[in-house]
């Protein structure tokens, strides 16, 4: 799928693989969203996206490949497109769909294509999971 | 007695001609110099660095130190800058109008409108553009390209990257 950005400003180095997104970014790609401050874009040699880096009021919506659902925010989030892997960073909060399990960390990892969450917390701020479970 | 009327006749001659011709009253030309018409023409500027500017045209009317040019192009070893029409003005500005279309090896980009400074070598393009490159292909409102250093400022952007995975 190819992704989609608009923004207020954009920056390229044309010789450096590299290119900035400025002011209330929007990245779309399929069905998920990221909304930032900044979006940072890295290239390879052969002119591919193999990382891409939203900081700054990031807010998602991110669906794996069993039809769940990510919804959340953070303070920075890592993209890497060739492994569909997502690394979410300060205070991240995520509910997950259909389920709506709440989770509250400091980093969290997302493989959406093998739809697996990990979660770590740090010394002053453990991992906080809220979801309900059903009374028969 | 000769002499006086020798001065006599002097004088009022001179009087004639002053009354008459008016010598000292000059009439500034508001028609600038004489234009100059180019037909097929290149036009290069050296500085010490080397070659400052490579224009071609293939029409040109120069009026004192601007140049109506139709279908301007500057060309550099690895860049092309094609449009209708532009202006050039004193060694220091080339404003082009009309199918604007920029090429070099990284990416290649089309307006409407734009300034090239040609000291800083910066290309100013204040309308709607669209730049195509293997990255991404990117539209917005406004552009400056800076060639020397050759990076992109652009803004209100939409852009799609294409070889996503």
């Amino acid at each position: 799928a190819q992704i989609e950005i608009t923004s207020k400003k954009f920056e390229a180095d044309q010789k450096k693989l590299f290119s900035k997104f400025i002011g209330n970014v929007i990245f779309k790609k399929g069905s998920d969203i990221i909304k930032a401050d900044e979006v940072f874009i890295y290239f390879n040699k052969a002119k591919k996206p193999q990382k891409i880096d939203a900081k700054g009021h990031v807010t998602f919506v991110l669906h794996d490949q069993q039809g769940k659902k990510y919804k959340g925010k953070a303070k920075e989030v890592i993209y890497y497109p060739s492994k569909k892997e997502y690394y979410l960073r300060g205070s991240v909060e995520i509910v997950q769909f259909p389920q709506k399990k709440r989770i509250y960390a400091q980093n969290i990892y997302l493989n959406l294509q093998q739809s697996k969450i990990s979660v770590k917390g740090t010394q002053d701020t453990p991992v906080k999971m809220i979801f309900t479970i059903e009374e028969k | 007695m000769k002499i006086y009327i020798f001065y006599l006749s002097l004088f009022g001659f001179i009087l004639f001609w002053l009354i008459f011709f008016k010598p000292f009253e000059v009439e500034i030309a508001n028609q600038p110099r004489a234009n100059v018409e180019l037909g097929k023409f290149v036009f290069s500027i050296f500085n010490t660095q080397g070659m400052k500017l490579h224009l071609e045209g293939d029409e040109a009317i120069q009026k004192a130190t601007t140049m109506v040019i139709k279908h301007p192009r500057i060309q550099t070893d690895d860049k092309k800058l094609f449009a209708k029409k532009g202006v050039y003005e004193g060694e220091k500005i080339l404003k082009l109008q009309g199918s604007i279309y920029y090429m070099s090896e990284e990416f290649e980009f089309f307006t409407q409108s734009a300034q090239y400074f040609i000291e800083k070598k910066i290309l100013y393009v204040p309308t709607p553009f669209r730049v195509v490159s293997a990255k991404m292909e990117l539209n917005g409102s406004k552009m400056q390209y800076y060639l020397d250093l050759d990076k992109i400022v652009a803004y209100d952007i939409k852009a799609i990257v294409k070889s996503a995975i």
